[in-house]
């Protein structure tokens, strides 16, 4: 468990058109194929309903996305295991479905999601077309490092 | 190979690879051709002697396609007029062995090099992700190659598109046409009975989705690429 800062709850923000929003993607995404300019659609596949994503206003670099701390990564992430890259909000917005909205956390004011997908995903339309949508609008910023 | 293709409603035809050998040899095959089978391996005789001369214009520059939309003809008949036997390879997998022509190598190719996904362990994405399991990938592959060869004949073609294989959600299996013109993802769920689609053109943005059994689909209702 990692420390958990005591913030007060921090003021739901509008995210800017422009602003850039940080997203982690396992390396092991890539185990089969290593080629990090050809991201499989799994890559955009959410643990849950949303993608977690992480607002530049408060995590003002890729590397600074990296190396911010969770319960499973409480040292922070590194590229031997992630790469981070980003999406525009104006561009998110622009999916069908899709909404990215800020939601801090106690302890990440940077926290965001992206909104929209089915909650069982699979066979859900527009499961896939979201994953190629999102897969169209990321650019990497930190690939994974070789090993 | 001299084909062509009777789709229903119009004849289109296409000449691959014909070499001056090939336009001599055509005056020996085009009497006899070796060949001929429709959907449901039915051949109308009768559209025979229609082909034949329609060939014999097609190599005279007379035209490049024709209607024949007032024949009717149910079966959409293919004739192949080469004497050349098919060179085919042939894919296995488990208790999968299926022959393919030679023009689909780089399919069987591709196939093997994604039984890779096989060695996938528990939480391979680092999500929690389920490996893909061998019967998955022989439904997977069933799908792919009969898809693929109905787009090959389909297009008369030498080449078609060749999909990446990646593991995805819940033990199932992305199929991914990442095309600069256009994009294709097909998903197969783990059972093998079920599958999704979202097909996008690049450039105009037009776009088809659906769901459908990769066990017994209607091609008719798939992007074909």
């Amino acid at each position: 468990m990692i420390e958990q800062v005591s913030n007060p709850p921090y003021e739901i923000e509008e995210l800017g058109e422009p602003d850039q929003l940080f997203y982690h993607i396992p390396k092991g995404i890539f185990k089969t194929k290593n080629n990090y300019e050809d991201i499989p659609p799994h890559a955009f596949t959410p643990v849950g309903e949303t993608l977690s994503v992480n607002w530049e206003k408060y995590c003002h670099t890729p590397q600074e996305c990296l190396n911010i701390k969770t319960d499973r990564y409480p040292q922070g992430r590194s590229t031997k295991t992630h790469g981070v890259g980003h999406f525009i909000v104006k561009e998110v917005n622009a999916i069908p479905a899709l909404r990215a909205m800020h939601a801090p956390t106690s302890y990440n004011r940077a926290h965001s999601v992206l909104a929209g997908f089915p909650d069982k995903k699979l066979f859900r339309p527009p499961y896939n077309e979201l994953r190629v949508k999102l897969r169209t609008i990321f650019k990497w910023d930190i690939p994974p490092a070789d090993e | 190979m001299f084909i062509f293709v009777w789709n229903n409603k119009k004849i289109v035809m296409k000449i691959i690879k014909l070499s001056p050998e090939q336009y001599n040899a055509f005056s020996n095959t085009i009497s006899e051709p070796q060949i001929s089978y429709g959907k449901q391996g039915l051949y109308n005789p009768g559209i025979l002697d229609h082909f034949l001369q329609s060939f014999k214009d097609y190599l005279s520059n007379q035209y490049k396609e024709m209607d024949f939309s007032d024949r009717n003809d149910p079966y959409n008949n293919i004739i192949i007029l080469d004497k050349t036997p098919q060179v085919e390879i042939t894919y296995t997998f488990d208790n999968i062995q299926i022959n393919l022509p030679e023009d689909l190598k780089g399919l069987a190719e591709t196939l093997k090099q994604a039984e890779e996904i096989l060695t996938l362990e528990e939480n391979w994405d680092d999500r929690g992700g389920r490996p893909v399991s061998r019967a998955t990938f022989a439904s997977m592959a069933q799908f792919l190659i009969e898809y693929s060869l109905k787009i090959y004949h389909n297009k008369m073609s030498v080449e078609i598109d060749l999909p990446n294989i990646y593991p995805s959600l819940e033990g199932s299996i992305d199929l991914d046409w990442n095309k600069t013109d256009y994009v294709l993802l097909i998903n197969i769920a783990e059972q093998g009975d079920k599958a999704s689609f979202y097909g996008e053109i690049r450039s105009t943005g037009q776009s088809v989705s659906g769901l459908f059994n990769p066990k017994n689909f209607n091609f008719e209702f798939l992007p074909q690429l």
